[in-house]
């Protein structure tokens, strides 16, 4: 295009071509068109780019086309409610909402507790705590006796209560 | 002798919304070849554009208690056609296939399409059918939707405007514009 004019006559071809011009604009495009070969051809190359189009060739659906269709119609038909559900837009959202709290506990675990959650080695007594050594009777003992009573008492009181029932065993013999 | 009187698209809708299947089938009929015509310019493969069109079907089918008076059926029709193809083109896009193929020019995408299903693969092998094919992809999707609308499907302005849900005004401009971008690019054919 050369100039604004034969831009706006340019702008113009379709509204020329279906009539839904102003007569004065009509007019002022015509006059410009005698006068402008180029705009002429580009108008003309329009009109014979749309005859094209008008003619372009069409394709057509495949003879089992309407068939096809109509078989997916009855499945539809017999679709259960529990297909139904399974396919609904609803069933999948609630699938990412829980999906989604899960997550959210998850975390929320994590933040809260986050040396048992995320190193569980790391606590004592953990029941899952695999490479703590197994404990020994002398510290256990000694563990024991640390507490107030301790082992080591019941033990002594255990070795008297087995020579008191000795004693009274031998002045039961005696007496008979 | 009685005139058969043939049923407007409307008529058949509300037919179907009564529950008779058989006007469903109907509209299958007066659909199907313009359906896919509509999208095969977009997707550029007939088995996808077929499958897409089954669902635009199947969509009107479960959901046609939706549609009211107050739309042309064609626009409603023709704006969930639409509404698939641009999700399937994103789809594509997202997957990586739709890059070159679809945004390049080679010969090869101008193989003949099945031509058993259709008559375009033997046009396809004309010059002039070829370089108006590639003219229009190359139009940026604004422009190409308006020009297959309106000069491949002959859509009156109305309705596209309502199915693109854009003002009239907005159409005509760029249905002007479209054509002489068409022009522009087909013009080395002459020289």
């Amino acid at each position: 295009m050369q100039n604004t004019e034969c831009t706006f006559v340019c702008e113009q071809y379709t509204d020329y071509k279906e009539n839904a011009l102003s007569s004065e604009t009509k007019l002022k495009v015509e006059k410009h068109l005698s006068l402008c070969a180029t705009c002429s051809d580009i108008f003309q190359e329009l009109n014979e780019v749309i005859n094209n189009l008008h003619h372009f060739p069409k394709v057509t659906t495949s003879p089992d086309f309407t068939n096809n269709l109509m078989s997916r119609v009855d499945d539809l038909k017999h679709e259960t409610t529990w297909h139904k559900i399974y396919k609904s837009t609803y069933t999948r959202v609630a699938g990412y909402a829980v999906a989604a709290g899960f997550l959210v506990a998850l975390g929320l675990n994590i933040w809260l507790d986050p040396v048992s959650t995320i190193n569980p080695q790391k606590v004592q007594g953990f029941a899952g705590d695999q490479n703590a050594p197994s404990p020994t009777i002398e510290s256990l003992v000694v563990g024991a006796d640390s507490a107030s009573g301790g082992v080591g008492d019941t033990l002594q009181l255990q070795n008297n209560t087995i020579k008191a029932t000795n004693q009274s065993m031998h002045l039961v013999s005696d007496s008979k | 002798m009685s005139e058969k009187i043939t049923p407007t698209d409307e008529q058949l809708i509300a037919q179907f919304q009564g529950g008779n299947d058989t006007a469903f089938v109907e509209l299958v009929d007066r659909y199907k070849d313009r359906l896919v015509n509509f999208v095969y310019r977009f997707l550029h493969d007939m088995t996808d554009a077929e499958d897409l069109v089954q669902e635009t079907f199947l969509k009107v089918y479960k959901n046609k208690h939706a549609y009211r008076e107050i739309a042309k059926f064609s626009t409603w029709i023709y704006t969930i056609a639409g509404n698939l193809a641009r999700s399937e083109l994103r789809k594509r896009k997202r997957r990586k296939t739709y890059t070159m193929s679809e945004l390049s020019f080679d010969d090869n995408e101008f193989t003949p399409v099945d031509t058993g299903k259709d008559t375009e693969g033997i046009v396809f092998n004309t010059y002039a059918g070829q370089e108006i094919m590639k003219a229009i992809k190359q139009l940026a999707e604004p422009f190409k939707t308006i020009i297959i609308l309106r000069d491949i499907q002959e859509l009156s302005y109305e309705d596209i405007s309502t199915i693109l849900d854009i003002p009239m005004g907005t159409v005509k401009s760029r249905v002007n514009r479209a054509r002489l971008k068409l022009q522009e690019t087909l013009r080395y054919l002459k020289e």
